[in-house]
């Protein structure tokens, strides 16, 4: 066994127990979520977050140092980590990633944020297991960046099997695709070796891989269970020094996401999932079945912090509606005219509790009075607050006047395919602002019209739900102009790319000066020199207040067969930290 | 005969090209393409998303292409057999519908055989027992047929089965069949697997069928060849078997064509909710994702089906009812 381990494996300290070998681990897949087996099985990059969401640990990176400007970064892989097929994990692999793939324009993968701009980043090998990130400009974050899920896409090609691929190293790479009736190399190197999103990364058994668990039969658009096996060269131990992972296998039953999945949990025959089979509406008939079941269910603490956020546009075209959706008080006045404890009690069946867009009540950043600011409902205040605005006249049907003298009246896309929860809650909103003497037009559409039209800033009004209630700091663009769905100010966001691009609008002092701070925050080496910034960028939100809220986001839960130990009562729930990923499934196991 | 049957044939492949060309335009109707759901559906799992990601899917996808220009490529291979290759699932078309396609026979034929099976006696039956307690019954079952949607007939027989007997319906085999070879085990697993479909399916033609067969039949009863046979002392089931119920069978014999295709669609939504490994569920996913290969592929094969059911149909109505051949020759 330990030519099979590295040198310095990485120990696992068990959630609760030492563990017992063998076993398979039954769940139930939805075809095409390859979400779902990134954060099971393939979260492992370089560091990985603790169960905490707090610590940055050592994955397969053994150490790194940083210099002080944070633009020089020289890492330590652990000795002796061995890929599936037996053969060593070097910087040789770490390279191939960087040189051939992310900075190489073809390539059809994304980039994540700590290579955005591919040419910034340069990297010197200096031996099989030490090399050096060299940075354009400083990031402070780039472990932090690292330690996320999409940290793992460095650490996920293995150069001799995937090389054989790429024009680089296979000068046939192109003639060989177009022999397998592909368009050219990428399109066979995506179906031999692809990025860690989606689920093609899944569908090869013979590619190398350095997880717990290897695919033996993919999960196929057209296959009824899909099976994992153990990988014997995993780099893993427990405190008492036994290689992980502790099952054999992992039984993926695939589905098209119909109740069959649901009815398979609750029927005591997945032992343990949080994805797919526990919406809301179906905890009462999990706890009402769980005895027959043999199964319990888990609190997960959603990163998400609001059911659903609405932002006025206010780079929106039309300058009468700009001008209006441009002062506070309007914000706020439609704010004091939304009674969300209806849509709280109608929607969310009285499940939920008032909160605009802030961190939640879990999180180091959370504010009180930013989270609960103008959440009352006080219609006269909103009314006489809009009068004061110059909008006191009204049409015959007691909408608001313009300056211009058109009914004040605003446009809202969304679209009832993933969230039918959204197009209710805009009809109550529609309503409620009605008594304020505003008219909200709500259109139905096709999701990829939504987001068409808020890259393009044809949008008055947007509505989404709310990222970076835990990670404030990785996604705060409800927060600040961060990236295009901060649907408030995209041309904002435009402008901070490239201030002479097309469609980019120079924006307001307070939001370049949250920008300045962010940019100085990414220069910040140190958790504590970021954490002030950030609550200053978010106490100029809390004053500027861009996006409204409606309730902070409930817990989900996870459904876990008696019989499965190691699995902790209460875990976070977010896509940058992949639950259940940091948990480390390979340290869950099973009693008869 | 062989006149009629090259007649239709040479229709046939006229209103194939028709029925790919206006398929391929609907396809095409919503917003965006492939590649905008694809990056839309991995910015929805919370991944950052590179802008130039659409350019370059597009660009090796060759969705900027003009339509036509895309559709001629498409129907090109498509007459060479090839109907091109899945950008959702990276695997050839041929590949998927081949896998799906025996499974969807097998149900949908089936399920066809079933419907026929019951519902034509029983069509009979409340015919010639108008009015009668047995009629009554057929037609109240019929109608409950008629009226729930089949997808929520397959939620309550999944729900019933779960509470009831512990079972979870869903799938067409058990895990350890899953490539194995044939045995009886494996058969009475899928025997297992295959009522739920079937009835579910069956149910929701079946009442249309009793419904639409009695209707005919009591047409034809009263005619005076009914009287006439009946006088020259034929025995009532004979007579019955031999000329009023072959009148009936007509019209059920002229829709065999499109049967199959509405089989098939119709029986996509119970496929989702029942979790069948068929051609529906693939379709569904073609268009939800704007795979157009993957969608056209399927749409193609229903294409095929329609026609092939359309051709049968022809020739079992030339065969069955003396007036199609007075009037084809």
């Amino acid at each position: 066994m330990a030519d099979r381990l590295p040198a310095n494996p990485r120990v696992i300290t068990p959630v609760e127990s030492i563990g017992t070998y063998g076993g398979d681990l039954n769940l139930a897949l939805r075809r095409g979520d390859g979400t779902h087996l990134l954060r099971l099985v393939g979260y492992e990059g370089l560091f990985s977050w603790d169960l905490g969401w707090k610590e940055m640990l050592p994955n397969l990176a053994e150490s790194y140092e940083v210099n002080e400007d944070a633009t020089e970064y020289t890492f330590t892989l652990r000795k002796g980590v061995k890929w599936s097929d037996g053969s060593p994990f070097t910087t040789a692999d770490i390279a191939f990633a960087y040189n051939d793939l992310l900075k190489n324009p073809d390539w059809l993968g994304a980039r994540p944020d700590y290579i955005a701009v591919p040419d910034d980043t340069t990297i010197e090998v200096v031996d099989d297991f030490t090399y050096k990130v060299k940075l354009a400009k400083p990031n402070g974050l780039y472990i932090f960046q690292l330690t996320n899920v999409d940290g793992t896409q460095l650490a996920l090609f293995n150069k001799a099997y995937c090389s054989q691929f790429h024009p680089t190293y296979n000068p046939n790479a192109n003639a060989d695709a177009v022999a397998a009736g592909l368009a050219d190399w990428r399109a066979l190197f995506e179906q031999k070796c692809a990025e860690m999103g989606g689920e093609q990364r899944w569908m090869n058994p013979e590619r190398p891989v350095l997880e717990a668990w290897m695919v033996e039969t993919p999960p196929t658009a057209t296959a009824e269970f899909s099976i994992f096996t153990r990988n014997p060269y995993y780099f893993k131990v427990d405190t008492e020094g036994n290689q992980l992972p502790y099952l054999d296998r992992l039984n993926f039953a695939m589905s098209n996401a119909g109740p069959d999945m649901i009815l398979r949990a609750m029927n005591g025959q997945v032992d343990f999932q949080d994805r797919n089979i526990n919406p809301a509406s179906q905890k009462p008939l999990y706890l009402e079945n769980a005895e027959k079941g043999g199964y319990h269910l888990v609190d997960e603490v959603p990163s998400n912090m609001n059911v659903m956020l609405v932002m006025f546009n206010q780079t929106v075209s039309d300058p009468v509606l700009q001008e209006i959706f441009s002062k506070k008080d309007f914000r706020v006045a439609m704010s004091l005219a939304t009674d969300r404890q209806e849509i709280i009690d109608t929607v969310y069946v009285g499940q939920g509790q008032f909160h605009q867009a802030a961190p939640r009540p879990e999180s180091k950043f959370y504010d009180e009075s930013l989270a609960t600011q103008f959440t009352e409902y006080d219609l006269d205040k909103a009314n006489s607050m809009l009068d004061a605005l110059g909008l006191e006249k009204r049409d015959g049907e007691g909408y608001r006047l313009r300056s211009d003298g058109k009914r004040l009246s605003i446009n809202v896309e969304t679209f009832d395919t993933a969230r039918p929860d959204w197009v209710d809650n805009l009809e109550l909103l529609k309503a409620q602002w009605q008594k304020a003497g505003v008219e909200l037009l709500v259109k139905v559409v096709d999701r990829n019209l939504v987001d068409e039209h808020r890259r393009a800033n044809l949008h008055e009004m947007h509505v989404w739900g709310g990222d970076g209630g835990l990670d404030v700091v990785a996604a705060p663009h409800y927060y600040m102009v961060a990236s295009d769905e901060s649907a408030f100010g995209v041309p904002w966001y435009y402008w901070f790319n490239d201030n002479a691009a097309p469609g980019a609008v120079e924006p307001p002092d307070s939001v370049k000066k949250q920008r300045e701070l962010y940019d100085q925050l990414v220069q910040t080496p140190t958790t504590e020199g970021q954490d002030a910034l950030m609550k200053q960028i978010l106490e100029i939100s809390k004053d500027d207040f861009y996006v409204m809220g409606i309730s902070l986001t409930g817990k989900g839960y996870a459904v876990v067969k008696n019989n499965v130990h190691n699995v902790p009562p209460s875990q976070p729930a977010a896509y940058t930290y992949p639950t259940p990923g940091p948990m480390q499934m390979a340290q869950i196991w099973k009693s008869e | 005969m062989i006149g009629y049957i090259l007649r239709r044939v040479c229709a046939m492949a006229l209103t194939f090209w028709a029925m790919t060309f206006v398929a391929f335009l609907i396809m095409e109707l919503p917003p965006g393409d492939f590649a905008t759901t694809r990056v839309s559906e991995v910015s929805a799992a919370g991944a950052k998303i590179d802008p130039a990601m659409v350019e370059r899917l597009r660009e090796m996808y060759h969705l900027d292409a003009p339509l036509l220009e895309r559709y001629a490529v498409w129907f090109g291979g498509v007459l060479r057999g090839d109907l091109g290759y899945s950008l959702a699932y990276n695997t050839p078309v041929n590949q998927l519908v081949a896998s799906q396609l025996p499974n969807t026979l097998l149900v949908e034929g089936l399920t066809l055989l079933f419907m026929y099976a019951v519902a034509i006696p029983i069509g009979i039956y409340s015919a010639v027992r108008q009015y009668s307690a047995g009629d009554y019954v057929a037609s109240i079952i019929g109608f409950i047929g008629v009226a729930v949607p089949s997808f929520l007939f397959a939620l309550l027989l999944m729900w019933v089965a779960y509470s009831s007997f512990g079972v979870v319906l869903g799938g067409l085999q058990s895990q350890e069949y899953q490539g194995a070879a044939w045995s009886w085990g494996k058969f009475s697993d899928l025997a297992a697997h295959l009522w739920a479909p079937i009835l579910v399916g069956g149910a929701a033609g079946m009442a249309s069928l009793i419904r639409v067969t009695r209707a005919n039949l009591l047409d034809e009863l009263d005619k005076p060849y009914v009287t006439t046979a009946r006088a020259k002392g034929l025995p009532e089931w004979r007579l019955l078997l031999k000329y009023p119920v072959r009148m009936a069978m007509s019209p059920l014999v002229s829709s065999i064509g499109w049967l199959l295709p509405s089989l098939i669609s119709s029986a996509t939504v119970v496929a989702i909710v029942l979790n069948m490994p068929t051609l529906g569920p693939l379709l569904l996913t073609g268009l939800l994702v704007q795979d157009m290969f993957l969608a056209g592929g399927v749409l193609v094969v229903m294409a095929i089906l329609t026609l092939i059911g359309t051709l049968i149909s022809d020739v079992v109505l030339f065969w069955l009812d003396p007036r199609v051949r007075v009037s084809a020759a």
